[in-house]
């Protein structure tokens, strides 16, 4: 027989046998691959037996292929069996892939015969073949062309090659290079080009465009264009980034060999570009990297495309089983149960016949009884062990950490806790997400980690357990822990919150906001845990399983992930509730408390900010969402009535639900709503109450997003931070008045507390101002006593803005009303400029003189201050100055605070407003700097060129360079080093900064080696 | 030291750059390897036993001599190349153009 008997029982016996000899071999082959040379040799004998029987069933069945490939794999176990092979990871690597796609053969097995297989066999034919020199590049003889949509000269590489980066989780691309334009006009040379390609990836092939290159008799051509195939962690922006190159010169080749230029959506207007709106590149570099994802989310269908096979990673080897094994005692129990049932029918029935009420009553009991009974037990019939779900995570850690060049160890807890199947399978691609975010992002290098004195090796614990009828599963790792801040400015950043927010919330609370969608640490750039999945798409797929998840997040210890999810997904407690005349169910998840509040409560308990109402709620103000107004029938008349108040919390939000009446908490058997109505989001479906009635099942978050709540109930602020003027720099500010009707601001991030005082506090000691501090004399400046501005008067509230300025606390006297903005800045440093006044800005439709602090600060400590200031220029009277320090920044604005702040502790400072300019100013004062501190994003130079230049020029190959930056991602950061940067600070940690120019200056901190081809 | 003979032939010359093929000296060079096939050269040898760097430029110029002396029915050949040369050529697969092969055997 040709065509394998497909409805033979015995086949399927088989199949189900080679799908439980595979569950088990990975875990045998990553122990064997770390046992290494000395063999465990009952373990290999394992998963050869295993090789064996696929094989042998496999020729029983004719199902050639797989027979085939079994018998490859069990030739190289064999090799490793008898000690001729030594399992190390690259050999353990193929064998994993053949398994991989025996998996896949055998899951489709009525078409496994016209699978292509070659691939496979061949690496493992090689293997057996050269296994002694195991190291040696493999190359095949089957190549994959690709052409990019440009219809230049194609490319072509191995397919070995290619399936092999993208087995490692590295992405392919074709990056078109001009050798004239990109790399001799930026004064580079190929070499250092592809030396720089090769360390952050794999170059698979290249290829020439030969005719742009033209002949002897043209002119010299000033293109030479150069396709180079590459395969590299990052992701296209990222990569477009590190390169300088156009997104669209980055082709992202699909896994079906196609060929995708980097979509360029608005969002990656990339800083490297956009030289002429310098403003602009303020933003994090890392937070345009979400909009890059969909160029490089693979195609799940691209799994089955035509061409090469493509391997599963083990991320995606998570296939829904479509038969269950049942324990043959639960069969019999259910079995029971169906008899008892019938009893009770049969009860019932005789009872009714009769008129019997007492027999009515004991038959529904005891059908009622054996109902919930039977209930239990199907459910027990879904419920599987999570050790299911967790074999494939072994694999996905040692590859990932392998790519990553980590150490990593995987702890498994619980895996025999067990969960419904559903639960388990929806699971599955948030907790991959999860695992891959803590290798990738949680547990550092190794050498960071002995740096931080923690051991070289990292550990990430999956864990389940039972808790309160729930089960939770915990991700945690002993890593670098969740940068709140980091976290926070990115939301702050995509407008999801304001500064404000931000500066009113708790560690945790910042650290839950990389849930929201857009919002990454800056570090998140690499593809592995990419995927196009962000961890706000984890929170939607957990909530859609009724599963909450909590960070538990300690900077430098680690992180821990808690998953909190129902046993079962089809019968949930809910709160029944009723509005406008209809019964709703709220799962009782989401419900946080129940609240009452009297009608002669409400005025002084519930607010109204704007169109949002808010409730008082112990110390906090919950929005509140009217379930009336959702549904679109009117409000019943407030009169005496009491307002019922359901606190639910959606995951991302928490919010007040008015309801007309509460009802009990029962539990209802979930029915999904008519595909007609799923596009209400609203609703989570619908359950059929006791009496027969339907209740709808509310989707709490649905509702909030259809009432356009937003976290912190101000759903007006976030908006329009979007639409105001893209030009200018982004800014948090704090305004605040000094006299009446004078309007100040200063850079919310300099400003350390801000005191109510009254004018009796203020000591007034020979001439200066002081006031009583946490126990000390804090000494107070008023902007009056240096610049030509009103004075406050006693009939304002004032306050004391109280700053940390290198080094010295000061209070600068201000007063009320006191307002926090977030907004572009643009500064004009000429009309309004005075000492201690750095320029005006129009913000809110008001010039607003913008504050210099440390001018301020420098005016102060000279005794007597000046009281006779008109527009002098900035002082440079700084006694001795013995260093001079250059300082490259485009924006006037933190020049100027940069100036000052270097000024202030004794430096001489010059300053330039671009690269090109510093590099001016270097050549021409060439001995005399002894220091560059440089903004990265900066018009006609940038920073990271700036510092090409300067350590390409012998005359500065000591000189300390410091870059400034806003925020920075690792890779950025690791990549300015590369080019010969000193450090990296943030733009603007006063202290941090003076400390490293300190260091630098006093040579403590070694410059790391120029890295020049 | 190469193992290239060197070819007999009138249409056949073998050039030694001077130094670096960079853009500062390429038009010099240009100009040279012009004139040779205006002359009659097809078969051309470059022996690159002095050069230590090979920019862009100096890349385009390889490429656009082996399309002058393809065009003519001949063809390019670079010899004498230096470890770091021969790596950059291996890695631009420029070898699959015309032949390249490295000093000391390399």
């Amino acid at each position: 027989m040709n065509e394998p008997n497909l409805d033979d029982e015995v086949i399927l016996e088989y199949l189900a046998e080679c799908r439980e000899h595979l569950t088990t071999i990975e875990a045998d082959l990553l122990s064997m691959e770390q046992s290494g040379a000395a063999i465990d040799e009952q373990l290999v004998n394992r998963v050869f037996r295993a090789a064996h029987s696929i094989k042998g069933g496999a020729g029983f069945f004719d199902l050639h292929k797989i027979k085939e490939l079994g018998h490859r794999t069990e030739n190289v176990l064999d090799l490793v069996r008898s000690g001729q092979m030594i399992p190390n990871s690259e050999i353990v690597s193929i064998l994993l892939l053949a398994f991989d796609k025996l998996r896949t053969l055998i899951l489709d097995y009525a078409d496994s015969n016209n699978a292509d297989i070659s691939e496979f066999t061949e690496a493992l034919s090689r293997l057996a073949e050269e296994h002694l020199e195991p190291d040696q590049k493999h190359s095949t003889q089957e190549t994959l062309t690709i052409s990019i949509p440009n219809g230049r000269t194609p490319i072509s590489a191995s397919v070995f090659d290619i399936e092999q980066a993208r087995r490692a989780g590295k992405t392919v691309y074709v990056i078109e290079y001009d050798l004239i334009n990109d790399i001799q006009r930026r004064g580079q040379t190929p070499l250092e080009v592809l030396n720089n390609l090769m360390k952050c990836g794999e170059i698979l092939g290249t290829e020439f465009d030969l005719e742009s290159a033209g002949t002897l008799d043209q002119e010299p051509s000033n293109t030479l264009l150069l396709n180079v195939l590459y395969a590299t962690a990052l992701d296209g922006y990222s990569l477009s980034q590190v390169l300088a190159l156009r997104p669209e010169r980055i082709h992202h080749i699909t896994n079906d060999g196609a060929a995708k230029s980097l979509e360029t959506p608005a969002a990656v207007s990339a800083p490297h570009f956009a030289s002429d709106e310098p403003a602009a590149s303020d933003e994090p570099a890392a937070l345009h990297e979400p909009a890059a994802v969909p160029a490089r989310a693979p195609a799940p269908a691209a799994e089955h495309a035509e061409g090469a096979p493509k391997p599963p990673s083990a991320a995606q080897t998570s296939q829904v089983e479509s038969t269950v094994r049942l324990n043959v005692a639960l069969l019999d129990s259910l079995m029971t149960l169906a008899g008892e049932l019938v009893l009770g029918r049969n009860q019932l029935n005789e009872a009714v016949r009769n008129g019997d009420k007492e027999g009515i009553t004991a038959g529904a009991y005891r059908v009622s009884l054996v109902t919930s009974e039977l209930q239990g037990a199907v459910s027990l019939t879904r419920m599987q062990p999570v050790s299911s779900l967790f074999a494939k995570f072994p694999r996905l850690v040692r590859d990932l950490a392998a790519q990553l060049g980590k150490e990593v160890q995987l702890k498994l807890e619980g895996g025999e806790v067990e969960l419904d199947k559903t639960i388990l399978e929806g699971l599955s691609d948030p907790l991959t997400h999860m695992v891959r975010n803590s290798v990738d992002h949680g547990v550092e290098s190794p050498a960071a980690r002995v740096a931080a004195k923690k051991p070289a090796l990292g550990t990430v614990i999956l864990a389940a357990r039972h808790q309160a009828g729930q089960v939770v599963i915990e991700i945690s790792d002993d890593g670098k822990g969740l940068a709140g801040d980091k976290i926070g400015a990115s939301a702050v950043a995509k407008g999801m919150i304001t500064a404000e927010q931000l500066l009113r919330m708790s560690e945790n609370e910042k650290q839950e906001l990389i849930f929201m969608p857009g919002v990454s640490t800056a570090e998140k750039l690499s593809n592995v845990s990419g995927r196009g999945v962000g961890m706000d798409v984890v929170k939607t797929n957990l909530d859609r399983l009724g599963g909450k998840v909590e960070i538990d997040s300690a900077p430098g210890r680690g992180s821990a992930f808690r998953i909190k999810l129902p046993l079962t997904l089809a019968i949930i407690p809910s709160l029944l509730v009723s509005d406008s005349g209809e019964r709703f169910a709220i799962p009782q998840v989401s419900v946080g408390e129940l609240i009452r509040i009297p009608a002669d409560q409400i005025e002084q308990r519930t607010d109204r900010a704007g169109d949002a109402e808010l409730v008082l709620l112990r110390d906090r103000l919950v929005p509140l969402l009217y379930l009336c107004d959702a549904l679109g029938s009117p409000r019943p008349e407030r009169g005496s009535r009491a307002l019922n108040i359901v606190l639910v919390d959606s995951g991302t939000i928490e919010y007040g639900l008015v309801v007309a009446e509460l009802h009990d908490t029962v539990e209802i058997v979930v029915k999904p709503m008519g595909r007609h109505l799923q596009g209400l989001v609203e609703y989570a479906g619908a359950t059929i109450l006791g009496d027969g009635q339907v209740a709808v099942i509310l989707d709490v978050a649905g509702l909030a997003a259809r009432a356009g709540l937003a976290r912190g109930g101000n759903p007006s602020v976030a908006a329009p931070l979007a639409e105001e003027d893209r030009t200018g720099e982004l800014r948090s500010l704090l305004l605040f008045q000094n006299a009446p009707g004078e309007d100040c601001a200063v850079p919310i991030e300099l400003v350390t507390r801000v005191e109510r005082v009254r004018a009796a506090q203020v000591e007034n000691l020979g001439g200066r101002r002081t006031m009583q501090y946490g126990g000390v004399s804090l000494p107070l400046v008023a902007l009056h006593d240096v610049a030509a501005v009103d004075e406050l008067v006693e009939t304002q509230q004032w306050v004391v803005v109280v700053f940390d300025c290198a080094g010295q606390t000061l209070g600068l006297l201000a007063a009320e009303p006191l307002d926090m903005l977030e907004t572009r800045v643009v500064m004009d440093t000429q009309t309004l400029r005075q000492p201690g006044v750095a320029g005006s800005a129009l913000l809110n439709g008001r010039t607003t003189l913008m504050l210099d602090i440390f001018e301020l600060a420098g005016k102060f400590r000279r005794p007597g201050p000046e009281k006779s200031v008109a527009a002098a220029p900035p002082s440079l009277e700084v006694s001795a100055p013995s260093v001079t320090i250059l300082v490259a920044e485009d924006s006037d604005f933190f020049r100027g605070q940069i100036q000052r702040l270097i000024e202030a502790v004794g430096y001489r400072v010059l300053t330039a407003d671009d690269g090109q300019s510093a590099w001016e100013m270097l050549d021409s004062h060439a001995g005399e700097i002894s220091l560059v501190t440089t903004d990265i994003e900066m018009p006609r130079l940038d920073g990271l060129g700036l510092t090409k230049r300067i350590r390409a020029d012998s005359r500065f190959d000591h000189l300390p360079i410091i870059a400034l930056s806003t925020l920075a991602s690792e890779e950025e950061m690791a990549h300015g080093i590369s080019l010969g940067l000193s450090d990296y600070q943030v733009k603007l940690d006063q202290d941090q900064l003076l400390e490293s120019i300190g260091k630098a200056l006093s040579g403590t901190e070694l410059r790391k080696a120029p890295v020049t081809a | 030291m190469n193992n290239k003979t060197p070819p007999q032939e009138v249409n056949s010359a073998v050039v030694h750059p001077e130094g670096d093929l960079v853009a500062a000296r390429l038009p010099a060079l240009r100009a040279q390897l012009q004139e040779m096939v205006g002359a009659g050269v097809i078969h051309l040898t470059l022996d690159l036993g002095a050069t230590r760097m090979v920019d862009s430029a100096g890349i385009g110029l390889l490429i656009s001599a082996h399309n002058s002396l393809k065009k003519a029915g001949g063809e390019l050949t670079v010899i004498g190349v230096s470890k770091d040369i021969l790596d950059l050529f291996r890695t631009m697969r420029i070898h699959q153009h015309f032949s390249v092969s490295g000093s000391q055997g390399l």
